[in-house]
């Protein structure tokens, strides 16, 4: 997951995939050696600081060659530049100081792209332990994660949130069948709901017109039951007549309703 | 690119709880079919009385039909209603939204129209949409709540 942005941007080194390429086409790869790539990462991660021969002749020997180390450094900072050269780069990456070691072009600006430093990815470069860069990682790591805590946190507040909310607005419970008895009306048992008071204007008035409006049940029969409902708007009240208890199944309900007004758009 | 694909996972893992908190709420059963007797006395103009049945079949499919037989009672006529009525239907968490499509008066049907726009429920009239609660009751049955109208019942 190491990648690096060079030369304002415009070209992309990724190291985990030995690859350069033109950041704004990333179809036109040119690959490097697994040396090339090491040697280029060593030099990225001084960050502008000279890289001595000794650090670099490390990396040499993990793979022997014939060919004197101060050859193959030269060639192998030639390749680079001339792979850099290939993927658009519009100069030389890598400088070479004759017999000391090597250091970053000046004109190349770099910017790692290290979005997830995995642990693993940090493990995979012991080769590159130098002290400066290694402190620096440590100290980003640190700030992601405890964004990432943060966010984490954030996350699940907002979950358990959203749980409560939908714990609040579930319906619970509903006054639909909560009545208590009011009393005898002739053949009729009236109950009213338990969150109406007997004196209130919805049970006299509804009252009133039962007395009235003498309503039947299909059949032609008194109702033996009503059941006064709460009702919001004043233009209706809201009744149930019954021929068994409202409790239980078959009870022969109906709903009654008295408007005095045309009947609402609803 | 993998920055602002990350923001945007971030940003829907923080909307996700909520969508699915308005959209997906805890749902009472709706009952395949659905009786509702009742008996409206208007006092207000015209005076008379509604005694009719809704019988409404709400079908798995979103698919719904219902019947509106009953009489009306003039203080000097009186009219048959028979009606049938095509709608659709949803849930939306423990409301119900129902969408009449379509409603044919049946041949037997004397109701006036100017009448029956007057003193029917929206629910038998072509192109309305209802709105309303169903709860369950401990015996298996309906209260159907209107915002603001008298509840109905509904028997399963």
């Amino acid at each position: 997951m190491a990648r690096f942005v060079l030369f304002a941007k415009s070209l992309c080194f990724d190291a985990d995939q030995q690859v350069f390429y033109p950041l704004n086409s990333p179809a036109q790869r040119v690959a490097l050696s697994p040396l090339q790539s090491a040697v280029l990462r060593r030099v990225l991660n001084a960050q502008g600081k000279l890289v001595r021969n000794q650090a670099l002749h490390v990396l040499f020997q993990r793979e022997p060659s014939e060919i004197p180390f101060a050859d193959r450094l030269t060639l192998t900072i030639a390749e680079i530049n001339r792979l850099a050269q290939q993927a658009h780069a519009p100069g030389a990456l890598v400088h070479q100081v004759p017999l000391i070691g090597c250091v970053l072009a000046e004109q190349v600006d770099v910017e790692s792209f290290n979005e997830v430093a995995t642990p693993a990815a940090e493990a995979e470069k012991p080769v590159t332990v130098q002290p400066e860069p290694a402190v620096k990682a440590v100290a980003v790591k640190k700030k992601s994660w405890l964004w990432r805590g943060v966010l984490a946190g954030l996350l699940l507040l907002n979950v358990a949130l959203a749980l409560i909310i939908r714990q609040e607005f579930a319906p619970t419970e509903h006054d639909g069948m909560q009545f208590k008895f009011y009393g005898q009306e002739a053949q009729t048992q009236v109950f009213i709901n338990e969150r109406l008071s007997a004196d209130s204007f919805v049970v006299q008035d509804a009252m009133r017109r039962f007395r009235e409006l003498k309503p039947r049940l299909p059949d032609g029969s008194v109702p033996p039951l009503l059941y006064i409902n709460r009702s919001r708007i004043r233009a209706f009240s809201s009744a149930f007549l019954c021929l068994q208890p409202i409790e239980q199944k078959n009870n022969g309900c109906i709903s009654w309703l008295i408007s005095n007004q045309e009947l609402p758009d609803a | 690119m993998r920055k602002s694909l990350l923001t945007l996972v971030v940003i829907i893992a923080f909307i996700l709880p909520w969508a699915w908190v308005l959209l997906v709420r805890p749902t009472v059963v709706v009952p395949e079919w659905c009786d509702v007797p009742y008996r409206i006395d208007n006092e207000g103009k015209p005076t008379g009385t509604l005694d009719a049945t809704v019988r409404t079949r709400f079908k798995a499919d979103g698919s719904g039909a219902s019947t509106l037989i009953g009489t009306v009672t003039l203080p000097d006529r009186q009219y048959r209603l028979n009606r049938v009525s095509v709608s659709s239907w949803h849930r939306q968490g423990d409301f119900m939204l129902v969408n009449t499509r379509k409603v044919q008066a049946m041949a037997d049907d004397t109701v006036p129209e100017p009448l029956a726009a007057q003193i029917l429920f929206t629910s038998a009239r072509e192109s309305h949409s209802d709105y309303y609660q169903m709860y369950q009751l401990p015996n298996g049955d309906q209260i159907i709540n209107y915002s603001g109208m008298p509840r109905l019942y509904c028997h399963t």
